[in-house]
C-alpha cells in the first residue's frame, strides 16, 4: 500500500452548447440523442485525439493488439461512453430506463447482519444509475465520490428533482469526508464507494489486465473500521438497452489473508480488479476511465 | 494526567495506530498540522483510523467532519479536545 497524489479532477469534456443540444433532444427521447451522438463520437475521435488517447491504450490492452486512436473500436468506445451519459441524464430526468437490480436481494441479505454494506462500484456501464437506485433502499444510503461527480449529481438533482437520490459525499481534499460514510454504515446503511479512480491517499498496486495499476483502498478501510461487509457491484448496459445491477462477490472484513491492513487491502483490491477484468470481458466498451490508468 | 503527558501518549498512539515506524514521538511538534502536506501529511484512511482510535481508547465519538477537522488539526488540539471532554 502506497500513498501518492496525482492531479486529476474527474471532470469530463463537453461544452455547455453541446449539453444543451442533448438535453433538448432528450425531451423527445433517447433515440434522437443517440442519433446526434453518432456524429459527436466521430468528431471526438477525429479532432480530440489527445483527450481520447487513453481509450486507445485501454482498448489495446483489453483486445491484446494495437488499436489505433482512429478505428472502429475507438469509435465504439466513445459512442458507448456518450450513450452512458445520455442514459444517465434520461434516468435523472425521470425517464423510463429499464433496470434489473439483481444486487438488491444480496445487499438486503448482508444488511440482516446489522453492520451495513460497503458497495464497491466502478466507472463501468451505468455507475451513476446504480448510485441513483440506492435511494430506493429502505435504509440510510450514501455515495462517496470525487467532487466533480458530486457536482454532476447535485446539478441533476437541482435541475430535475424527479428522483430521490442518496446522500452524496465528496471526498476531494477532505480527509474527514469518510466520516459521513462511517455514520451511515453504523446505522446499518449502504455506502457506495468507487474503487477504481485513484485521486490521492493510500492505494494498492495490483495486477489488472496484465499490468500493474493503482486502486484506492479507502473503501476497504471503511469496511474494516465499521465491520460492514463488502459487496463488489457492477451496473452494465445490456444489448436491449436495459441496465443490470449485480454483485460479483461479497467479502467479510478482515477475512482475507494478511496480518496488516496494508496486506489485506492489496488482497481486497486484487479481488476487485479481477472482477472488473471478468466484467470487461463481456462488456469491453463500457470502461469509462479515460486517464492514464496503468503504472508506467 | 497533565497536558504534556497526554500529548506524549497521543503521539505514541498515533505512531502505533498508523504504523509509522520511521517517526519518533519527539519528531511530531505539538502544533504540527497532521493532515497538511507540510506536516505529517495524513490522508482519509489515517483519519478513519484516528477517529476509531479515539473512540476505543478514550470513549469519545467524533462524527461531524467539520468538527473533526479542528479536533484533529494537531496533537495539541486533540489533547485539548480530549481534556475538555473528560472534565
Amino acid at each position: 500500500m502506497e500513498n501518492k497524489n496525482i492531479r486529476w479532477s474527474g471532470k469530463s469534456y463537453g461544452g455547455r452548447f453541446g449539453n444543451a443540444c442533448f438535453a433538448f433532444l432528450l425531451r423527445i427521447g433517447r433515440v434522437p440523442a443517440y442519433a446526434l451522438l453518432v456524429f459527436v463520437a466521430a468528431f471526438f475521435m477525429l479532432f480530440r485525439r489527445k483527450q481520447c488517447a487513453e481509450s486507445s491504450k485501454y482498448l489495446s490492452v483489453i483486445f491484446g493488439k494495437n488499436i489505433p486512436p482512429v478505428s472502429k473500436q475507438s469509435y465504439a468506445h466513445l459512442f458507448s461512453f456518450g450513450r452512458s451519459i445520455i442514459d444517465k441524464q434520461a434516468y435523472f430526468s425521470g425517464a423510463n430506463v429499464e433496470i434489473d437490480d439483481k444486487a438488491r436481494a444480496e445487499i438486503e441479505k448482508i444488511l440482516e447482519k446489522g453492520k451495513g454494506c460497503v458497495a464497491v462500484s466502478s466507472h463501468i456501464g451505468g455507475w451513476a444509475i446504480a448510485g441513483g437506485e440506492l435511494a430506493q433502499y429502505p435504509c440510510p444510503t450514501g455515495v462517496i465520490g470525487v467532487s466533480a461527480e458530486h457536482e454532476y449529481i447535485s446539478k441533476m438533482e437541482e435541475a430535475h428533482r424527479r428522483r430521490n437520490l442518496p446522500k452524496m459525499i465528496a471526498t476531494a481534499d477532505d480527509p474527514f469526508a469518510m466520516l459521513a460514510g462511517l455514520g451511515i454504515l453504523r446505522k446499518n446503511g449502504v455506502v457506495s464507494v468507487h474503487g477504481d479512480r485513484y485521486i490521492a491517499g493510500k492505494f494498492a498496486s495490483v495486477d489488472f489486465l496484465g499490468k500493474k495499476a493503482r486502486f484506492p483502498v479507502s473503501a476497504y478501510a471503511l469496511a474494516e473500521k465499521s465491520g460492514a461487509s463488502i459487496a463488489i457491484v457492477f451496473c452494465t448496459r445490456e444489448k436491449s438497452g436495459s441496465y443490470t445491477i449485480s454483485v460479483s462477490r461479497t467479502i467479510e472484513p478482515s477475512s482475507l489473508p494478511g496480518a496488516s491492513f496494508q496486506e489485506r487491502s492489496s488482497a481486497y483490491a486484487q479481488a476487485y480488479a479481477d472482477d472488473i477484468a471478468k466484467t470487461l470481458k463481456y462488456h469491453p466498451y463500457q470502461w469509462y476511465n479515460f486517464y492514464p490508468f496503468w503504472l508506467q | 494526567m497533565d497536558r504534556s503527558q497526554l500529548i506524549r501518549q497521543l503521539k505514541t498512539k498515533i505512531i502505533s495506530t498508523l504504523n509509522l515506524p520511521d517517526i519518533a514521538p519527539e519528531d511530531i511538534a505539538d502544533d504540527a498540522a497532521l493532515f497538511e502536506p507540510d506536516g505529517l501529511g495524513l490522508d482519509s484512511v489515517d483519519a478513519l483510523e484516528l477517529v476509531v482510535m479515539i473512540e476505543k481508547d478514550f470513549g469519545i465519538t467524533v462524527d461531524d467532519k467539520d468538527e473533526a477537522k479542528t479536533i484533529f488539526s494537531s496533537v495539541g488540539a486533540l489533547a485539548d479536545f480530549i481534556t475538555e471532554k473528560q472534565k
